[in-house]
């Protein structure tokens, strides 16, 4: 039995209060994405509030020429992609033995993983480490030192544990090994998993600035987040004078909009996956 | 059979097992607790022709010159300022969101806020902090422009020293109130639909509903999420505050870890800030365990 209670005013103040939340959360990115369409004088004017003005793709049209803004994006996919898929075969197989109960060392290895979460070396001696590997300035310094979260490891586990053991030792009997449990049972029945997996490592290569700021001094390897921060924060403009201010002014927006575009888009088709991940995580 | 003999034994079963993991052994071996061998550098002076194990013993030096420095104090106040308002402001407001949007009859509607609420997690920190610093532009942002409407003269937000903090959380709970409200708004949809129903017979309005039925029951969760938040308390956004401050805000802005990546990463006093970083890490551990303590005592919930 549902209460269908008629419409009361608490319900009314609900909507009203939920509708305020919405425009709270959403109005810097309407904002944003409507000032990219916007034309240079009302970009300086700054008299966009909800909708574009003197709608324009000239914003778009410098972004897409620009060298240092294609060659950032491209490093932020590469990043992405290769990070992402190391990342996520590297998890899966990390957690495989430590899911299995025959294995005798997976208390001792799931204990010492997990210890990671709580205790670190801290910042400094993984910048000394990092150096002393000579990774420092290569592509690998901002995946190597990241590619396994003893968080993601450990929802991994859990979702592996909840698999049937049965299958496993039925093929284990007709003489499968222990290879051909993981990649011929675990790994196709484990798409929910991956599929949160990819998510998260995928947001978190693609977010990432701090990695790239401290270890890659090189401007040709750094990732769009770092060429964001520079006109977002430090407001270093490309050029001097008057016109590379203007420029910067007005390909900001659109350079935004630009690195946020592939989340945004993959987002819609993303929210169940992620809902599912937070909550695999919340029953350890 | 001896330990050697059982040793032998189980790598011959497992031996494929261990192949498997290693690669992910020997990642959390080098990147994770290499690291931690890298702490003996708080104890020396750090020399990079030496190494961490040939430089020499200082002891507890470079720990006396971060109690005794100027900013030693400055450094305490603004970490533990930041993360207890921080904690004031993002525990909360998800639960209540999450209470909120419980209360939402139409399923589409719900489904619509949810969908707005969770999209600023996967705004990248410097995009979120850029936007924020345009808002605020003292020369037209539309935030500033907002507040001149209603008579506030226009400020420079990022210089000023009194609005750090306000900046950093609230742009904080902006971004994560509602990925944060997720856990709950799973754990409320787990609730037992027949302790309503009796509640309504027995002429429950709305509200007690709420106080009485819907929030005992996500007490637990609450309370292992708040001694989470606690022991994680310290570990304040660094990667967000070094992108909003500058010189003139130090004076509420500057935290341990930002120091850390100052002194160390900028000035390359490497053992100092080794130093820095491990006193930060200790009193973090402290609080976690404070906290778990505490939880235990008074509600028999804890992580340990």
């Amino acid at each position: 039995m549902k209460q269908k209670t008629k419409t009361g005013w608490p319900d009314v103040l609900i909507t009203i209060g939920t509708i305020f939340i919405i425009i709270i959360t959403l109005y810097p990115v309407i904002y944003v994405v409507s000032m990219s369409f916007s034309s240079a004088e009302h970009i300086m004017a700054k008299d966009v509030y909800l909708l574009p003005k003197g709608f324009s793709l000239k914003a778009y049209a410098m972004t897409l020429q620009n060298e240092t803004v294609v060659r950032s994006f491209v490093n932020t996919l590469w990043y992405t992609a290769v990070g992402t898929l190391m990342s996520v075969t590297l998890t899966a197989t990390t957690a495989y033995p430590l899911a299995r109960r025959q294995f005798f060392l997976r208390k001792q290895l799931s204990f010492l993983m997990t210890l990671t979460m709580f205790v670190s070396g801290g910042l400094i001696p993984l910048y000394v480490l990092v150096q002393k590997l000579h990774l420092y300035n290569t592509r690998w310094s901002i995946i190597l030192p990241y590619i396994i979260s003893a968080y993601n490891l450990i929802i991994t586990r859990s979702f592996f544990e909840s698999l049937p053991e049965e299958m496993a030792d039925a093929t284990k009997i007709d003489g499968g090994s222990e290879w051909t449990i993981m990649t011929r049972i675990f790994i196709p029945l484990s798409k929910p998993i991956i599929s949160v997996l990819v998510l998260f490592y995928g947001v978190g290569y693609w977010n990432s600035y701090f990695a790239p700021l401290i270890f890659l001094s090189n401007e040709k390897l750094h990732p769009i987040q770092l060429y964001l921060r520079g006109i977002l924060i430090t407001s270093e403009s490309t050029g001097m004078g008057m016109d590379a201010v203007l420029m910067s002014e007005q390909m900001k927006y659109a350079v935004i909009v630009v690195a946020c575009f592939p989340i945004m888009v993959l987002y819609p088709f993303i929210q169940k996956y992620f809902e599912k991940g937070v909550l695999i995580g919340a029953v350890k | 059979m001896t330990a050697m003999e059982r040793l032998r034994k189980n790598v011959k079963r497992d031996w494929m097992l261990l192949l498997i993991i290693l690669p992910g052994v020997i990642y959390f071996a080098v990147f994770c607790y290499g690291p931690m061998y890298g702490i003996l550098m708080a104890f020396k002076d750090y020399n990079i022709s030496k190494g961490v194990w040939g430089s020499p013993w200082v002891g507890l030096k470079h720990f006396k010159e971060l109690v005794n420095s100027v900013y030693f104090g400055r450094l305490v106040k603004n970490t533990f300022l930041l993360s207890i308002e921080q904690l004031f402001w993002s525990f909360p407001i998800p639960i209540a969101f999450a209470l909120l949007i419980n209360e939402i009859k139409r399923k589409r509607f719900q489904r619509l806020a949810q969908t707005a609420a969770y999209l600023p997690h996967f705004v990248s920190v410097v995009v979120v902090v850029g936007i924020l610093k345009d808002l605020l532009a003292s020369d037209g942002g539309v935030l500033t422009q907002l507040f001149s409407a209603f008579g506030v003269a226009p400020k420079n937000y990022f210089n000023l020293p009194s609005a750090f903090r306000t900046l950093y959380v609230s742009s904080g709970v902006w971004q994560e109130f509602g990925w944060n409200s997720i856990i709950y708004v799973a754990a409320i949809s787990g609730i037992d639909q027949q302790m309503y129903e009796s509640a309504a017979l027995d002429g429950a309005g709305r509200w007690q509903r709420l106080i009485h039925i819907t929030l005992p029951s996500i007490a637990p969760t609450i309370i292992l999420l708040l001694i989470l938040n606690m022991g994680n308390m310290l570990n304040i956004g660094y990667e967000k505050v070094i992108l909003m401050y500058n010189a003139a805000t130090y004076s509420t802005a500057d935290i341990f870890s930002t120091y850390v990546y100052r002194k160390g990463l900028l000035n390359a006093q490497y053992s100092f800030a080794s130093a820095v970083g491990l006193a930060n890490s200790v009193i973090n551990v402290i609080i976690l365990l404070t906290a778990n303590f505490m939880a235990k005592k008074t509600t028999d919930t804890s992580i340990f």
